[in-house]
């Protein structure tokens, strides 16, 4: 599965800090993600499986990887691994 | 109302993009709350209003990437040139001595008229839904993206066209006193006009599909659709034949017509308005919630 530098980021925040609100999302990328379409972009790998959401105390939708989203995360770091090994070599 | 009905359901049907509007707005709103300065609020509003635009613009190239909407608006250009094309073969022999006498080249009033006829049908032929099969929803923000691109083209290229035919209806009319800059100005408000039309056609077919396809046979929503189009954009008609044989200038009868034109968009939007606000009359059984 290939992994938009995008989905990526929102996966290493979501596994590096936990359940996340959107903007909470958008705040921790340092500029890496927008806010006009960080929820376009979670919809989306919601429906890809690779996150998945659910209401919080503060009704707003709190973000969680799912098993399907830390493996993807783990398989692009392996492939970006090996192509910076690649390149060395 | 629930979300999934009204406007917002119109606007955003599918849930991922509805979602995604809605969460923005939340975001906005409670960055807006908790901002303690004036200045702070500002910076929230206006980087709110950035995001939800990102947002629109994000599901309008999202949607307008989909077959369906290349689909919707191929085959309604296509209606539409055909229409125009047969409507100014058809007028053209009648009206070519007439135009002759005037000093206007029958051709150019030719060509006019088949890309204003285009331009009209095209709205109507949106309000309509081709292309689109029952039960599908329309995806409304790339459709309006479409839709403002191909009427802004149709106006780019007709404004040549039309400044040329105001030319010499103006030296044939002799009209003294009307200079260019008012003359474009007007120009400029009839296009926007024609612009605003085709988004609202839009809007108002969809509101008539939704309302009535459960009761009646798909085409026959499609066609309720075009015909409430076609009525509005024919409501002035009798008002615009009328100032054509009493307002001496071509300047006082182009303000009237532009006039006439936001009149119908207003006429439209109360229409939608109206079918929106009435869409869920039957309730589910037991409760006073509107039927799913």
């Amino acid at each position: 599965m290939q992994l938009p530098s995008s989905e990526r980021v929102i996966l290493q925040l979501l596994v590096g800090k936990g359940p996340c609100y959107g903007l909470e999302l958008v705040t921790s990328s340092r500029g890496a993600l927008k806010r006009g379409g960080i929820y376009v972009t979670l919809g989306r790998m919601e429906e890809k499986g690779l996150v998945s959401s659910a209401t919080g105390e503060s009704g707003r939708r709190l973000y969680k990887p799912t098993a399907l989203g830390e493996r993807a995360l783990a398989a692009a770091h392996v492939f970006s691994g090996r192509i910076k090994l690649g390149a060395k070599a | 109302m629930s979300s999934r009905n009204g406007f917002a359901g119109l606007l955003l049907p599918d849930e991922t993009s509805r979602r995604a509007f809605e969460e923005t707005l939340a975001d906005w709103r409670e960055e807006a709350s908790q901002a303690t300065s004036a200045g702070r609020s500002l910076r929230c509003h206006v980087s709110g209003a950035t995001a939800t635009l990102r947002v629109i613009a994000g599901i309008a190239l999202a949607q307008g990437r989909t077959a369906t909407v290349g689909r919707i608006i191929g085959r309604t250009l296509l209606l539409a040139a055909l229409t125009g094309l047969s409507w100014a073969a058809i007028i053209m022999p009648l009206v070519r001595d007439a135009q002759l006498s005037r000093g206007i080249d029958p051709w150019l009033y030719g060509l006019v008229l088949a890309a204003q006829t285009t331009t009209v049908a095209f709205s109507c032929f949106l309000a309509a839904g081709v292309g689109l099969r029952r039960a599908q929803k329309l995806p409304m923000f790339g459709a309006v993206a479409f839709a403002v691109l191909v009427m802004g083209l149709a106006a780019m290229v007709l404004a040549p066209l039309t400044a040329e035919f105001y030319r010499q209806s103006l030296a044939a009319a002799q009209a003294a006193g009307l200079t260019v800059p008012p003359l474009v100005r007007l120009s400029f408000a009839n296009r926007l006009s024609r612009v605003a039309a085709a988004v609202t056609f839009l809007v108002l077919g969809e509101a008539i599909r939704r309302r009535f396809q459960d009761r009646v046979h798909y085409a026959a929503a499609q066609g309720l659709a075009l015909s409430a189009a076609l009525g509005i954009s024919l409501l002035g008609l009798p008002l615009r034949l009328l100032i054509a044989s009493e307002a001496k200038g071509l300047s006082t009868r182009m303000t009237w017509m532009t006039a006439e034109a936001w009149f119908e968009l207003a006429v439209t939007w109360s229409l939608t308005f109206a079918l929106l606000r009435t869409r869920n009359q039957t309730r589910e059984p037991g409760t006073l919630n509107p039927a799913p």
